[in-house]
């Protein structure tokens, strides 16, 4: 509360009150005058600052905006750009003459125009506004954590910072791309029915002629074809082509592999697609169904063409797209507690602060008891435990009568006198003769007690003491929003994992980013999901048994790591493909790795040459060639993939981060098209 | 996030608006009132020694000039003229306390005092309004720009500040007076008539009780007040704070014990037994 400034200046003043009370026989009370006086300025400026901070500052409320060009909107939508307009008054009394306000952008979203700052005075009547534009990149969600304030008094004597909760969160829904408007505008292929219908080989209520069949009693003598019964003379019958939607059922990736990455990830990538197809092929009145799936559970919806369901759509797939970062099997426990400590005291600086979660000096010592190095301190003071035992052994002997004790210690001692010869000295006249056995036990004790003064004070050194401070708070803090036991906290203190769990979910929680091990110590990819393929496999079965004719099916799953692993999916696949229904596969590709060659791979290099490069290029080209082998690897397992699915005649294409939604969509259209002339 | 601006305007120009031309007079009223008392006191170099360090003070943003001008005046007292200073170094080797007045009611220390109070006040907040008006916010996000730190914008002067400041100045010299006459009368009153202490030291003593006394009865109101305007979630915290120091040392064993066991089970699995 008190700047170095404040601090400072009340400093001097007492000591010119103390000083002018005490010199003022000799000089006079001009010193403890001014002394008072100034003091009774400060004093007055901390009453006021402490009113406003205790009575003051819990009055303030905060009400928040979000609108589009023309109104306050509740979803907002992925590329699109919004006025955020923050509102902080206060409910009922009191003002506060210096306040710097500024609102907590979130993560995701990208500052635009404005100032999300505001240094302003408030009062009942005179509330702040903030007001600045952002733009949304990505689909998923907007956490608004709140407005920063800090308040400080005229002088720059006090301050406070603190935070404004809010808490609000915004969904972002996928972008919608307009791609059916541009179709209609630019037709590449015509191959196309007139929009919004796509014929079916079956009898139906359609307006193009299928066929010619034989007259029933019954039939409606509208339907019969007149000139050909005439030339056959014979009565037939005109059936027309059934004209249905087409049904399309989107699978999109949500499973953990997908959401690694910083900005752009895998399934922000997806779920734009997805939004583009569904948007287009509602447009065109088909029926657009949506199955979310990751590594546990899926989450379907059945096909429709309603508006409203491309919504409910949008809404599943932005929840999808704001799952946070998965945690992943291992983390380094103090890399995040560093992430996190910065955060929670932005977020939380009540709780954080040293008066409600102290951390004592008393924590930071590191007894060696608490280790196993404690043998190594006890060893140094076993001489003069030894020797200190024998004594008082033989002394107590001497005393309760017990000679043959009193002359085994004796012969210990005799036998110390031939190993540590025993030294005389002068004190005042008086000889004394002393073993020198005690002076290496008591030296020996005082370097164990060195040893124990050293690893105990150790615990104040850096980077133990930052790191324990960061846990103890941190650990605090965590039980306490988790409503944990008493003692919790000390889980958090000593459990590495533990901890590192919950920081990550803490940090995934507001949305920042934290790092996550990608790989274990023996090279292992850990977020190698197999179960996901089985996830997907039961969805995939699930919508073929329910499906009806000629449907759609477009699996947008991340199976590069897994072209190892799809035998069940290509067997289901098989059935789907079976049964008349079209399959496609989109790959996400990995934003890093360049394209693929047109052709699989050859490698035809020898490890000889490796070798040589090695010796020749040092670290870095075993970095290079590290990298080069993850790359090929990558461009193998795409091809493996593309392979298998093309056996069944299953088209499997990349979708590039820079690929527009409407080339995905032109692939679409044509595998419909060829669907339909088979 | 928007941009920090980087031009920032001169101090002369900072110091135009009518806002901190207010508080730069005020300042100035403020030191000229404490050279006159203290020329008048025969103090001519300690005079000018404090408005050598004032000016450059507010010029060059230097928060530390009042303070220096505050034991400056402190030692002016002692040793006006730096008489004594000068002959301890001139060869006189004794350094000798020079007597004031005595205690009694002196209208220049009134003067100085508000001399004293209207340089800070009118210093400190002409900072606030030109330099810096609180701490760098450790935890922004934003690079700081040390070009520009945080200040109290000149539009939030209120038109009606300066007199309240100039009356919150007023009742603060006269409190500062009648502090320091009570605690002179309580000590003639209250003094024994044998004491070993001489007048001052005892004043520093009731000082001192005074001050002690108020710092206990303050802290107690803080911890109440504080304890009251907590909400649920810091109330908690608080708890576990206070458990967290009870049981360290015995939940740190417990916690050693339970890694040992953890670790051989992991050993016993890996051993597959």
């Amino acid at each position: 509360m008190l700047t170095p400034r404040g601090f400072w200046f009340f400093f001097v003043v007492l000591l010119m009150c103390a000083l002018g009370a005490a010199f003022s026989d000799l000089i006079g009370s001009s010193i403890a005058i001014i002394g008072f006086t100034l003091l009774a300025w400060f004093l007055w400026e901390w009453a006021q600052f402490a009113y406003r901070f205790y009575f003051v500052l819990p009055n303030l409320v905060l009400h928040r905006e979000v609108s589009d060009e023309r109104k306050a909107v509740p979803v907002l939508w992925a590329e699109g750009e919004f006025d955020v307009s923050v509102r902080i008054g206060m409910k009922s009394f009191g003002d506060l003459p210096y306040v710097v306000l500024a609102d907590w952008i979130p993560t995701d979203a990208r500052f635009l125009d404005g100032s999300e700052e505001a240094i302003v005075s408030l009062s009942v009547n005179r509330p702040a506004t903030i007001r600045y534009r952002l733009k949304c990149p990505v689909p998923g969600e907007l956490r608004f954590e709140g407005v920063r304030l800090r308040v400080g008094d005229r002088q720059g004597f006090f301050y406070h910072r603190t935070l404004l909760k809010d808490g609000a969160t915004y969904p972002v829904l996928p972008r919608l791309t307009g791609a059916e408007g541009n179709r209609r505008g630019a037709k590449r292929h015509n191959i196309f029915p007139p929009p919004g219908m796509h014929r079916l080989k079956r009898p139906g209520g359609g307006s193009e002629l299928l066929n010619l069949r034989d007259y029933i009693p019954g039939d409606a003598p509208k339907m019969i074809a007149w000139k050909p019964s005439a030339r056959k003379d014979k009565l037939f019958v005109k059936e027309f082509e059934s004209e249905v939607p087409v049904r399309c059922t989107l699978f999109v990736d949500a499973s953990e592999s997908t959401r690694l990455g910083a900005k752009r990830k895998k399934i922000s990538r997806l779920v734009n697609l997805a939004a583009g197809v569904a948007e287009a092929a509602v447009a065109d009145r088909d029926h657009a169904g949506l199955v979310i799936f990751d590594e546990h559970d899926s989450q379907i919806m059945r096909p429709k063409r309603s508006r409203r369901h491309v919504i409910d759509m949008l809404t599943l797939m932005a929840k999808a797209s704001a799952r946070p970062t998965p945690l992943g099997p291992f983390a380094d426990a103090n890399a995040l507690s560093r992430l996190a400590f910065p955060l929670a005291h932005e977020l939380y600086p009540d709780l954080m602060h040293k008066r409600t979660n102290s951390t004592p000096a008393g924590m930071f010592w590191a007894p060696v008891s608490d280790y196993r190095r404690f043998w190594l301190v006890l060893s140094f003071q076993f001489l003069l435990i030894f020797v200190t035992v024998n004594y008082l052994t033989r002394q107590i002997a001497v005393a309760v009568k017990q000679p043959d004790i009193a002359m085994a210690s004796w012969e210990i001692s005799r036998w110390f006198y031939g190993v540590f010869q025993a030294y005389e000295f002068k004190i005042m006249g008086i000889e004394f003769e002393i073993l020198k056995v005690w002076q290496y036990a008591l030296g020996l004790a005082v370097i164990g007690l060195a040893i124990w003064l050293f690893h105990g004070w150790s615990g104040f050194w850096e980077p133990w003491r930052s790191e324990r401070l960061r846990r103890k708070q941190l650990g605090l803090l965590f039980a306490t929003l988790d409503n944990e036991p008493a003692g919790a906290e000390s889980h958090y203190l000593h459990d590495d994992q533990m901890f590192a769990r919950r920081a990550q979910r803490f940090l995934a929680e507001h949305h920042a980013r934290y790092p996550v091990r990608l790989y274990d110590a023996r090279g292992r990819y850990l977020f190698h999901c197999r179960p996901k393929i089985d996830v997907l496999v039961k969805s995939l079965n699930y919508a073929v048994a329910r499906g009806r004719d000629n449907e759609l099916f477009v699996l947008m799953v991340d199976l590069i790591d897994l072209a190892d692993d799809l035998d069940h999916l290509i067997r289901a696949v098989r059935v789907a493909v079976a049964r008349h229904h079209q399959v496609m596969v989109i790959l996400p590709w990995q934003e890093d790795i360049p394209e693929p060659p047109r052709e699989p791979p050859d490698d035809t290099r020898i490890p000889t040459e490796k070798a040589e490069r090695f010796a020749t290029g040092g670290y870095r080209a075993i970095a290079d060639e590290l990298k080069r082998d993850f790359i090929d690897g990558y461009h193998r397992a795409f091809f493996k993939v593309r392979r298998e699915f093309g056996r069944l005649g299953v088209t499997v294409v990349r979708a590039d981060h820079e690929e527009p939604v409407q080339m995905v969509l032109d692939r679409l259209n044509r595998l419909r098209g060829v669907g339909r002339r088979r | 996030m928007s941009e920090p601006s980087t031009n920032s305007p001169g101090v002369f120009a900072r110091l135009r608006p009518p806002a901190a031309l207010n508080y730069l007079i005020m300042a100035g009223v403020g030191l000229l009132l404490y050279a006159f008392v203290m020329f008048g006191q025969g103090n001519d170099i300690g005079a000018i020694l404090a408005i050598v360090l004032a000016v450059p003070g507010i010029l060059a943003r230097w928060t530390g000039s009042p303070v220096l001008i505050f034991l400056l005046t402190i030692y002016l007292k002692l040793d006006p003229s730096f008489v004594s200073i000068v002959g301890f170094f001139g060869g006189n080797r004794r350094f000798e306390l020079q007597t004031g007045p005595g205690i009694g009611f002196f209208i220049e220390d009134v003067f100085l005092a508000a001399g004293l109070l209207a340089y800070s006040i009118g210093h400190f907040r002409l900072l606030t309004l030109i330099h810096q008006s609180m701490p760098e916010d450790p935890t922004t996000r934003r690079d700081i720009d040390p070009k520009n730190p945080p200040r109290r914008p000149v539009r939030l002067v209120g038109s009606e500040e300066l007199q309240k400041t100039l009356l919150v100045a007023s009742v603060c010299v006269i409190v500062g007076q009648i502090i320091w006459w009570t605690i002179v009368f309580v000590e003639s009153m209250g003094r024994p008539n044998a004491t070993q202490f001489s007048g001052g030291t005892s004043r520093l003593l009731i000082v001192v009780w005074i001050g002690g006394s108020l710092l206990v009865l303050l802290s107690a109101a803080l911890v109440y007040l504080r304890g009251y305007r907590m909400t649920r979630t810091e109330a908690a915290l608080s708890l576990r704070d206070d458990f967290f120091h009870e049981n360290r040392r015995e939940t740190d064993r417990l916690q050693r014990w339970r890694k040992w066991y953890k670790e051989r089970v992991a050993v016993r699995r890996r051993s597959g037994q």
